[in-house]
């Protein structure tokens, strides 16, 4: 009877260490695990979270070393070796839908590696009437070829642009010069303005090209070549000619970024548009659920010194 | 001595409870059907496991993704909604023509893998309209949606 009565104490007793250690030291968080996307990419692929709560999360990579970043954000991405379990706790201070990717190149379906993280709060979840983007409202068509009728022969020099004896008419200092019209657009309309219809055609595309560094700063550079570097050069390459490792691989021609022909029939807008929406079955994302703006601004900045070259201040 | 084999029953009948839940995972049906995947073409079958969903989605739902649109800009190559990403014609005989559109694109993708997510939450097609237009018309116009 007495030893039935210690057993059972004993039982008692290890069952409680047990469920209580187990509660303390069992790991929290979601488990997420990734694998390339052929096999499956993100599990889950969709997470939910509290603003202001942390949300914990554990990565498993399964076949190959991945990377985890959130879209819309300025967290830092954070690798996630296969063979490893990768701990990441997150808070949101606003609510929305946030897209998740990963960060290191995986496979040619690399791009579609991504997931939401559904961050519900306070404050309404979706806007109850959301804005067109950029390109619908200036009315562009990203679709169409836009190629430039006039190109330079000589690559133009900002520098120079900057020593010419002229004074630019203001509107073509404007941001919306920048944004709204291709840099042939504003050579041909330069070549009609009385202070600058007696410069040369090379010296107006200088001057073209002193325009456009103008809008750009040796931060907004900087951002827009290290975003550059870590999502577009797989296709469009390290020098922007459309030759990035992967290309043999695809099954549509990338652009290249040092054809004057291509790029200076763009304005920003339309490249703008060409980041956010992407490529409308071309295997080019949709950036816009990933980039903020003003990192597809900067984005934006860079791919213009392909054609005009860095200002002095940030060459190397 | 009935005490403590109560006792001890509960408390192992609490121990293989915990032990059980802390341990499962939910594998839970779906709210709507999927296609057979072997019916697919072979670059849908090749395809990475959420674009292959999407397809599957698409062609066993036809009035659900006809009614919900697409906005990577297919509109202007005739689509009228999200379900013309993955089929392109149905012949009289009922066999499909794929498109392969959404092979390469991304939001087609996702609108139809948020439409099932929704699905499964309970969501009815004019909620799931509503939701993927607040996500989605801030990269591209909408199709026109057919009726």
């Amino acid at each position: 009877m007495k030893r039935h009565r210690r057993l059972s104490l004993l039982i008692l007793i290890l069952l409680t260490i047990g469920i209580v250690g187990s509660w303390m030291f069992w790991p929290r968080g979601i488990k997420v695990t990734a694998a390339r996307p052929e096999v499956g990419g993100w599990s889950p692929d969709v997470l939910t979270a509290q603003v202001g709560e942390p949300l914990a999360l554990r990565f498993t990579a399964e076949d190959m070393m991945h990377g985890f970043a959130v879209g819309g954000t300025e967290w830092e991405p954070v690798d996630i070796p296969p063979g490893e379990t990768t701990e990441v706790t997150l808070v949101f201070d606003q609510p929305g839908t946030y897209t998740f990717y990963c960060t290191r190149f995986c496979s040619v379906n690399h791009w579609r590696m991504r997931g939401t993280i559904e961050v519900v709060g306070d404050a309404q979840e979706l806007p109850a009437a959301v804005d067109p983007p950029l390109y619908v409202e200036l009315n562009l068509d990203i679709d169409v070829p836009h190629p430039a009728e006039i190109v330079f022969g000589e690559r133009p020099d900002a520098g120079r642009g900057t020593t010419l004896d002229v004074e630019v008419p203001p509107q073509y200092l404007a941001r919306e010069t920048y944004i709204e019209l291709a840099p042939v657009q504003v050579w041909q309309q330069l070549r009609e303005e009385p202070e600058t219809e007696t410069l040369s055609d090379a010296e107006l595309w200088d001057l073209v090209a002193t325009i456009w560094q103008a809008q750009a700063t040796p931060e907004t550079l900087a951002q827009g070549e290290q975003l550059y570097k870590d999502n577009c050069m797989s296709c469009h390459g390290p020098g922007g000619q459309g030759d990035g490792p992967i290309v043999s691989a695809l099954e549509t021609a990338v652009p290249d970024f040092t054809d004057p022909t291509n790029m200076l029939g763009a304005s920003s807008a339309l490249l703008h548009g060409k980041i956010i929406r992407g490529g409308m079955g071309t295997g080019m994302p949709n950036w816009g659920a990933i980039f903020t703006e003003k990192q597809t601004w900067a984005l934006i900045d860079y791919l213009w010194t392909f054609q005009f070259g860095k200002p002095e201040s940030v060459s190397p | 001595m009935k005490f403590w084999m109560r006792l001890t029953t509960i408390a192992l009948i609490m121990g293989i409870l915990l032990t059980g839940t802390t341990g499962c995972s939910s594998a839970g049906g779906h709210n709507y059907e999927m296609a057979a995947m072997p019916n697919m073409p072979m670059t849908v079958q090749q395809a990475p496991v959420r674009v292959q969903e999407a397809y599957q989605f698409a062609v066993a739902n036809p009035e659900i993704a006809q009614a919900i649109p697409c906005y990577c800009g297919c509109g202007a190559m005739g689509h009228t909604s999200n379900y013309s990403c993955f089929v392109a014609d149905e012949a009289e005989d009922g066999s499909l023509s794929y498109d392969e559109h959404a092979l390469g694109c991304g939001i087609c993708v996702d609108i139809a893998q948020d439409t099932m997510r929704l699905l499964d939450e309970g969501k009815s097609v004019e909620e799931i309209f509503a939701d993927v237009n607040g996500r989605y018309a801030r990269f591209g116009p909408p199709t026109p949606l057919e009726g």
